[in-house]
């Protein structure tokens, strides 16, 4: 493939989703926006790589949402994001409380999703943000599609503890 | 009762669409990343043909590009001592072949190495010293606290870890990737003698400083940064030895 003609269809792809994966990367990193930026970028850069082999196979939407997922996943298993992550202001030793204030509901949302260990969070956030279908998030995962439900019913059961009443699902969630 | 795609909509933030800046960074990362990934691969190949044209001086004869004599065998033509000259006169020359093939090896990475980092227009744009200037900014986040800074730089992360430092305008903002930026950590080198450079390879130095008291099993810190910074080894120590390193540092591992 041409260098210009890859630029121009990757720029117009990108023009179209970045904001989507940033939302998506905000909230898998439960509202770290440095670390949602970096993904997006690792995401892209990785898309224009492998740009014409996409546009082959399962094309740069659904390809996009794999490497960030699992990018962010990748993320996770650093030894060093374990222990500290840099923050603006020194860390605190805070207690760990259930959430029980009336916070705004998109800071409990954060918190909820934090609780989440990384695949669950990575499944909330493609079938309730994105709104894909099991096969779609299994694909992403690269997972069963049974795991993708038992992940689902455990992660919702989570939120539902933490966030209460702020939370209902409706539709046919399976 | 709110669902919780809703939810999850609010706190994920506006939908804001790219500005371009991000869109020619984001492009400009691929393409770096592409010219990494395509360089690395002709390196790879030119690195197979040396070990292969190594492989017969390696194993002291045998066959020969040149239909050779075996040593010692029957029916050659002339005496022991002529075939033996021939021996070694093959031998010579499949060393001398192999050897220019690795100068030309050499050569031709160091240049497409060269062309890597000049590509990625870090700090050799011009090969001016990078003036240093008093840090009275507000205390870096992490274990590396520096008391002066490369004027145009900024930091981009700090941790227990590490401490990262580029060029403003670098559109690499990960403070995890090194190349072509200013990286102070924990080391596994010592400097004995005072504060000293350590070329790492051809395309980083380090400055390799000694700490008063051992941290996490380290006698010593160490900055790594590029040697197109343009600074002076004195310039270089300066810098480095204005960094302190809390208690609460520690070495990366793996």
């Amino acid at each position: 493939m041409r260098e210009p003609s890859r630029t121009a269809a990757f720029r117009e792809y990108a023009a179209a989703d970045r904001g989507r994966l940033l939302r998506a990367a905000r909230l898998l990193t439960a509202g770290d926006e440095h670390l949602a930026e970096d993904l997006v970028q690792t995401a892209l850069t990785r898309l224009y790589v492998a740009w014409p082999r996409v546009l082959r196979a399962e094309g740069p939407g659904p390809y996009a949402r794999k490497i960030l997922v699992n990018a962010f996943i990748d993320e996770t298993r650093r030894p060093w994001r374990r222990r500290e992550t840099a923050t603006a202001e020194p860390p605190e030793q805070v207690a760990v409380e259930p959430v029980t204030v009336d916070l705004p509901a998109g800071s409990a949302v954060m918190i909820g999703l934090a609780a989440l260990p990384p695949r669950q969070r990575a499944v909330i956030v493609l079938r309730f943000l994105l709104d894909l279908d099991v096969q779609a998030t299994s694909r992403a995962l690269d997972c069963s599609e049974g795991t993708v439900k038992s992940q689902t019913s455990h992660a919702l059961a989570k939120l539902r503890d933490l966030l209460g009443n702020q939370l209902t699902t409706t539709g046919g969630i399976s | 009762m709110t669902e919780l795609h809703d939810l999850l909509d609010r706190a994920a933030g506006p939908h804001v669409g790219p500005n371009t800046a991000d869109l020619d960074a984001d492009i400009a990362r691929g393409m770096r990343a592409l010219r990494r990934r395509r360089t690395g691969a002709a390196g790879g190949i030119l690195t197979v043909a040396v070990a292969a044209a190594a492989i017969p001086v390696a194993l002291g004869g045998g066959s020969t590009a040149g239909g050779g004599v075996v040593p010692g065998g029957s029916g050659g033509k002339g005496s022991p001592s002529s075939a033996q000259d021939a021996i070694t006169k093959a031998q010579k020359q499949k060393a001398e072949s192999a050897a220019s093939i690795a100068a030309q090896t050499a050569t031709k990475q160091a240049a497409q190495r060269v062309a890597l980092t000049r590509a990625q227009k870090h700090w050799l744009a011009d090969g001016a010293a990078v003036p240093i200037h008093t840090y009275d900014g507000p205390t870096v986040v992490g274990s590396y606290q520096p008391g002066m800074m490369p004027e145009g730089t900024v930091i981009q992360g700090g941790s227990a870890y590490r401490l990262t430092i580029a060029r403003a305008d670098d559109t690499d903002t990960n403070p995890d990737s090194f190349v072509g930026k200013i990286v102070v950590m924990l080391s596994g080198r010592t400097a004995p003698n005072g504060a000293q450079i350590q070329e790492a390879d051809g395309f980083s130095k380090i400055v390799v400083v000694p700490l008063d008291h051992p941290i996490d099993g380290s006698s010593a810190f160490e900055v790594q940064y590029a040697p197109g910074a343009g600074w002076t080894d004195y310039e270089a120590i300066k810098f480095a030895s204005s960094i302190t390193v809390l208690p609460t540092a520690l070495s990366g591992k793996g």
